[in-house]
């Protein structure tokens, strides 16, 4: 007990004297001053400088589009579900080759909802067991789409290709990011259903979903071939009219 | 999201900030125990890459904590470089220029401390050796782990375990010196 109250005096100690140390090493910083304000400091210690904050950048952006595509795609994953149980009603009545292009298979849980596709159709027909394999097996059934509009001041800034998702990330060069989705429907969802705020904007004639949550916006939606997703803190009407201007490449 | 996106921005600008307001007194700093620019760039390029681990939100790069700490570990970095450099012709630096240490040491009993002299024993400590003040510093001030400080320092934990012995026992021999010669 001795031993433990003199060690808890000592630590508290050194930190008295740490403190002191401190006032002691700005007082002789402070004392150097003159000096110090007549250094010349490498032009090269500014550069490095300069490239490393804008390596620090370049490691914060990536960690912020990761953790953006997570949530996305928790989210569009949700309202992907819905819209794709609305376009299975809709196109029994409209297109026949259309038709059932994806027969899915629903499996809610208790906290989530689980979606697989099975591609029932023969006009994807390239894929002979009926299901995309890869990426590479998209591009030979069809080419990419990217959007031809993007809100003013926004760049490409990045561009992936997964095996089942490809996404283009746009930023405005400052603290806003747009990420554009195209995967493939024989994708396998799980999705947290709850707290999105869904309407059903009409995207070239097919029915999409817009989730509205916290200032940013989910959109996903079709074309029959590949669905579609976009997220980003921007209004709905800049939403729709990128979703509107997609083409294939 | 949007909250860890506002926290990474404010690390950024900390940094930015710790490089505009200090730069030129670490180059000094750095410049002044190697006498080689390279080597006193070498030295700030790595202290803002270590430090940049530890900065988080709460951080205030114009506070003279903040100051003092990117300070030290410059200083002690470039000691380790200039040691690094003298290693292959001499003996260890710490028992040449000080000869602080020893296994054998066994420090003053220490009978009084007294807080009003607080600065005095913090430069007789410096007087021993720059890095033992550094040392407990960084342990009892800044309240970094082993683990942190080795981080900090580019050194083993084994190293910083060593160093914050020796600073230890270094204080109690100051801090009995001083006790012994007030009873004087």
């Amino acid at each position: 007990m001795k031993q433990n109250a003199e060690e808890q005096v000592m630590e508290a100690y050194y930190r008295v004297v740490g403190e002191a140390h401190v006032d002691n090493v700005l007082r002789q910083l402070d004392a150097a001053e003159e000096v110090i304000e007549g250094q010349k400091v490498p032009e090269t210690l500014h550069e490095w400088f300069d490239g490393f904050i804008k390596g620090v950048k370049k490691a914060q952006g990536r960690q912020e589009r990761r953790q953006l595509s997570k949530q996305f795609m928790a989210r569009a994953s949700v309202i992907l579900a819905i819209f794709i149980a609305i376009a299975g009603i809709l196109t029994v009545s409209v297109e026949a080759i259309r038709i059932r292009v994806f027969n899915m298979l629903l499996e809610t849980q208790e906290q989530f909802t689980e979606i697989q596709f099975e591609n029932g159709s023969e006009d994807l027909g390239e894929a002979s067991d009926g299901t995309f394999s890869s990426w590479e097996d998209i591009e030979v059934v069809s080419g990419n789409f990217y959007p031809t509009y993007v809100p003013e001041g926004y760049i490409i800034e990045d561009y992936e290709v997964h095996d089942m998702f490809m996404h283009i990330v746009y930023t405005n060069g400052k603290d806003r990011s747009l990420i554009f989705g195209q995967s493939s429907m024989s994708t396998s969802i799980q999705i947290d259903t709850e707290d999105a705020q869904v309407s059903h904007p009409m995207i070239d004639g097919v029915q999409g979903i817009m989730a509205e949550e916290d200032g940013g916006v989910i959109l996903v939606w079709h074309n029959n071939l590949f669905s579609y997703t976009l997220t980003g803190e921007i209004s709905t009407e800049e939403a729709l009219r990128m979703a509107e201007s997609i083409e294939e490449q | 999201m949007f909250l860890a996106a506002i926290e990474d921005v404010q690390v950024r600008h900390g940094l930015e900030t710790l490089y505009h307001l200090y730069h030129k007194e670490l180059w000094y700093v750095a410049n002044d125990i190697l006498k080689d620019e390279h080597e006193a760039q070498d030295v700030v390029q790595t202290a803002f890459i270590r430090v940049a681990k530890y900065i988080d939100q709460d951080f205030d790069p114009k506070c003279n904590k903040s100051r003092a700490l990117i300070v030290i570990i410059v200083r002690n970095l470039a000691f380790d470089a200039y040691r690094k450099r003298q290693r292959q012709s001499t003996v260890v630096f710490d028992e040449v220029i000080h000869g602080a240490d020893s296994q054998t040491y066994e420090p003053a009993e220490i009978r009084m401390i007294r807080l009003d002299n607080r600065h005095w024993v913090a430069e007789q400590l410096a007087e021993l050796k720059s890095g033992y003040g550094d040392i407990l510093t960084l342990k009892y001030v800044y309240d970094y782990s082993d683990q942190e400080i080795a981080s900090l320092l580019e050194i083993s934990e084994g190293n910083v375990r060593t160093r914050l012995s020796r600073a230890r026992k270094a204080l109690k021999k100051v801090i009995g010196g001083e006790t012994l010669e007030a009873e004087c």
